[in-house]
C-alpha cells in the first residue's frame, strides 16, 4: 500500500472548478488539494452533486469550453489549467485515461472496436499501420479477458459488461501514468462489478498505474481504495487513508454518510439518514458547507469557512479539529 | 390468506425478426424473460425479489398488475382470478394495486403540476366528493410524505430526485392500496436520501397495512423492508426464503455468489470475504442453458445439472431451493422414470 512517500504523479493546489450555467457560475469544485501518488488508488466519494465527477473530468479537462479553472493541478509536474484544447490531447489518454461510468454513451455506436482502437493510437502514434494498431489491440484485449477477434465487432454487440472491459483496454491502451475511473461500475451488476473490480486491481497492479476511483459506492473503495477523500458540496471535507476513513471518521460528514449505508448484518435493522439537503453551489453559503445539517453545529461554523486541519495521518476541514492546531 | 398468487406464469417475448428471416420461414425466437414461476403473497407481507438485469423481475413485476400480459400462467388477486379480467374491471381493480417506479422523472409528466399528477387517480376512481376535498386529501398526503403542502402547484423539474420520488409514493398511495409493486424504487437515489425514503415506506407500511412486491437489485435494503426474498437468475427462482436464510445461509451456488460480491463498506470484511464470483454472464433467454440454468458457471456442477432441471423444493429449514446439490434423490428419481 502507498503511504506519504513515492513520486506524486498528480497533485491538486486550491483547484477550483467553476461551470458556467445560463446565468451563472456553478462552484462544483471549490478548492481542494489532493495528491495522488505513484501506484497509489484514491477514492473520491461523495453523493451526487458534490463536485466528484467535474473533478474527475476536470483533470482531463472534458468540461464544457466556458469552464473556469483556478489554482493548479498539476499532472506530472505539469500545470494543465492553463493548457489549451490541442495541448491537452497530448495528455488525455497517454497521460490520464479516463474510464467513464456508462460504456454505451462513451464508445461510439457505430464504429468498429478495432477502428476505436486505431483512433487512440493513432493520434498518439502518428503513422501507425491498421495492422499494428490490431496487434496492439489484440494483446490489450486479451488482458481484459476478451477474444481479441470481437474487435471486428460494434460496441452494442458487447454485453455491458463487456463494454466497460472494452473501456478499460482503451483506456489502458497508451499505458497511461494515471486512470481516472469515473463511476466505473454502477451501471453493472453487482457480479459483473465484481469481475470488473477484479480486473482493475489485476491491472493496477501490473501497469503500476495510479488510479482516482470516483464513485458514490463507499463499498467499492472499501476494496478497491488506498486512501479516501470525501466530497460534499465542492469541497474536500476529510481525506486519510481507507481504514481511519471507515473506522474513525473525524469529519460529522463521514461520520452520517458512514451511518446512512444500509450494511448486511441482518441484527442491525436501525436506519440512520442526514435531514436536509446539501446547499446550492452557485451561491454556497460562506461558512460550512455542511452546517446547517451538522449535529455538531457550533456559531463559528455559521460565519467563517473551517480551515485544512492535519490530523491522525490525514486531513479533515471542521471547526470542530481547530482547537490546539497551528491552522488557525 | 395470500392476497396475491401466482401460478406457473411464462411470458416469452418475441424477437423481431429482419424481413428476410420472414421470407425465409425462419421459427420465431423468444427472449425467456419469465419462464415458469409460482409464488404468493400473504396480506400485509412484504416479497422481495431480486437478481441481476434481464433474471425476469421487473417482467414479473409488471405481470402481477397486468401491466404486461403473461403468455401462461394465473394470477389471482384477493381470491380472485384477475388473468382474463377485461380492461374496465381491471381500472377499477387498479385502485387497489399501486406502482412505484424507479426514475421518478420518467414517471412524472413534466407539463403537468404536482397537485394535477396526484389527483389524476382521485379523479378516475372517484376518492373524494368535490375537488376542493381532493385538494384536501392531497395535501395532506404530501404532508405524509414529508413535503410542504404549497408543492402542489409546482412542476417536477423544480424539485430534487428524492422529492420527486416521495411524489411518485404520494400518487400511488393515495388511493388507498392494497397492494404495492415498488420496482427499484429506490435505486437512483443518493445514500442518505435512500435511507429516508426506505424509512419513509416503512412507516406507511405500517400505518396503511400495505402488502408490497419490492424489487431491487440491492440486498441490503431487503433487510429492512422484506418477509420473504425471492432470488431469480434468468426467468426462474433459484431460491426463497427469509432475509437470514439468503443473506447468512445461502443454498443455492448461484444465491451464494451474488451474497459473495456485494461490496460492503468495511474494509476488514472486504478483505477476510471469500469471492466466489462464477466467471463469464449470464447466457441468453432466447436459449438458457438445458437442465438448471446456472449450471454452464457453477462450480459444483453434476452431470444430472446438465440436463434435469431442478424442482423448487421446500428444505427442512423451510426455505425453497433448486438445486440438485439439495434434492439429487428427486432428480435421480425423475430420470429413472
Amino acid at each position: 500500500m502507498a503511504k506519504n512517500e513515492g513520486e506524486a504523479v498528480l497533485r491538486a493546489e486550491n483547484l477550483k472548478i467553476h461551470y458556467k450555467t445560463k446565468k451563472s457560475y456553478v462552484k462544483a469544485v471549490d478548492g481542494i488539494d489532493l495528491t495522488l501518488r505513484k501506484g497509489e488508488t484514491i477514492g473520491i466519494v461523495g453523493e451526487s452533486g458534490c463536485g466528484k465527477s467535474t473533478f474527475g473530468q476536470g483533470i482531463l479537462k472534458l468540461l464544457p469550453q466556458k469552464t473556469k479553472y483556478y489554482g493548479k493541478l498539476l499532472v506530472r509536474d505539469v500545470d494543465v489549467t492553463p493548457l489549451r484544447e490541442n495541448d491537452m490531447r497530448k495528455v488525455r489518454g497517454k497521460v490520464v485515461g479516463m474510464i467513464f461510468q456508462d460504456p454505451m454513451t462513451s464508445l461510439n455506436p457505430i464504429t468498429k472496436v478495432e477502428k476505436l482502437f486505431y483512433e487512440t493510437l493513432e493520434e498518439h502514434n502518428p503513422g501507425i499501420s491498421f495492422n499494428e494498431s490490431r496487434e496492439v489491440t489484440a494483446q490489450i484485449l486479451q488482458k481484459v479477458g476478451i477474444e481479441p477477434r470481437r474487435m471486428r465487432e460494434y460496441p452494442f454487440q458487447f454485453s455491458g459488461g463487456m463494454r466497460q472491459r472494452v473501456m478499460i483496454a482503451l483506456a489502458l491502451v497508451l499505458n497511461p501514468d494515471i486512470i481516472v475511473a469515473d463511476e466505473p461500475t454502477t451501471s453493472l451488476d453487482v457480479i459483473v462489478q465484481a469481475q470488473i473490480l477484479n480486473l482493475l486491481d489485476e491491472l493496477r497492479q501490473s501497469y503500476n498505474a495510479s488510479i482516482i476511483l470516483i464513485t458514490h459506492d463507499l463499498g467499492v473503495v472499501a476494496e478497491m481504495a488506498d486512501r479516501i477523500a470525501v466530497m460534499y458540496a465542492g469541497h474536500i471535507v476529510e481525506q486519510n487513508e481507507k481504514e481511519k476513513i471507515y473506522y474513525e471518521p473525524k469529519h460529522p460528514y463521514t461520520k452520517l454518510l458512514l451511518k446512512s449505508i444500509p450494511n448486511t448484518n441482518p441484527k442491525d435493522l436501525e436506519l440512520t439518514f442526514i435531514p436536509g439537503s446539501p446547499p446550492s453551489l452557485v451561491n454556497p453559503p460562506i461558512g460550512c458547507r455542511f452546517a446547517s445539517r451538522c449535529p455538531y453545529k457550533m456559531s463559528i461554523c455559521d460565519e467563517k469557512e473551517p480551515p485544512v486541519v492535519e490530523i491522525d495521518g490525514g486531513m479533515v476541514k471542521c471547526w470542530l479539529y481547530t482547537q490546539g492546531s497551528d491552522n488557525q | 390468506m395470500s392476497l396475491v398468487r401466482l401460478q406457473d406464469i411464462r411470458k416469452y417475448f418475441p424477437v423481431k425478426r429482419s424481413i428476410g428471416e420472414v421470407l425465409l420461414r425462419t421459427s420465431q425466437s423468444f427472449v425467456k424473460a419469465v419462464d415458469g414461476i409460482s409464488f404468493e403473497i400473504k396480506a400485509g407481507e412484504t416479497f422481495g425479489l431480486v437478481g441481476e438485469s434481464g433474471s425476469g423481475k421487473t417482467t414479473t413485476g409488471r405481470i402481477v398488475l397486468r401491466l404486461i400480459e403473461p403468455t401462461e400462467g394465473t394470477i389471482e388477486f384477493d381470491g380472485k382470478d384477475i388473468t382474463k379480467l377485461g380492461s374496465d374491471e381491471m381500472r377499477k381493480l387498479r385502485k387497489d394495486m399501486q406502482i412505484i417506479f424507479q426514475d421518478p422523472m420518467a414517471a412524472l409528466n413534466p407539463y403537468m403540476k404536482i397537485g394535477d399528477a396526484i389527483k389524476h387517480g382521485l379523479d378516475i376512481h372517484n376518492i373524494g366528493n368535490t375537488q376542493s376535498e381532493r385538494k384536501k386529501l392531497i395535501c395532506e398526503m404530501l404532508e405524509r410524505v414529508n413535503l410542504q403542502a404549497d408543492l402542489y402547484d409546482r412542476y417536477p423539474h423544480e424539485l430534487s430526485g428524492g422529492q420527486r420520488q416521495r411524489i411518485v409514493i404520494a400518487r400511488a398511495l393515495i388511493l388507498r392500496p392494497k397492494f404495492v409493486v415498488a420496482d427499484e424504487a429506490l435505486a437512483m437515489l443518493d445514500v442518505s436520501v435512500r435511507s429516508q425514503l426506505l424509512q419513509l415506506l416503512i412507516e406507511l407500511k405500517k400505518e396503511m397495512n400495505l402488502t408490497f412486491l419490492f424489487i431491487t437489485h440491492d440486498l441490503a435494503t431487503t433487510k429492512y423492508m422484506c418477509n420473504r426474498i425471492g432470488v431469480m437468475y434468468l426467468g426462474k427462482f433459484v431460491e426463497i426464503g427469509t432475509y437470514q436464510h439468503i443473506y447468512e445461509s445461502p443454498m443455492h451456488p448461484y444465491t451464494k455468489a451474488l451474497i459473495s460480491a456485494i461490496p460492503e463498506p468495511d474494509p476488514k470484511i472486504m478483505e477476510s470475504k471469500k469471492r466466489l464470483i462464477p466467471e463469464g454472464e449470464v447466457p441468453n433467454p432466447i436459449n438458457p442453458p438445458s437442465g438448471c440454468r446456472f449450471h454452464p458457471r457453477c462450480p459444483y456442477v453434476m452431470d444430472v445439472c446438465k440436463n434435469v432441471e431442478p424442482p423448487l423444493v421446500k428444505s427442512p429449514d423451510d426455505r425453497l431451493i433448486a438445486c440438485h446439490l439439495y434434492t439429487e434423490k428427486s432428480a435421480v428419481q425423475q430420470q429413472d422414470s
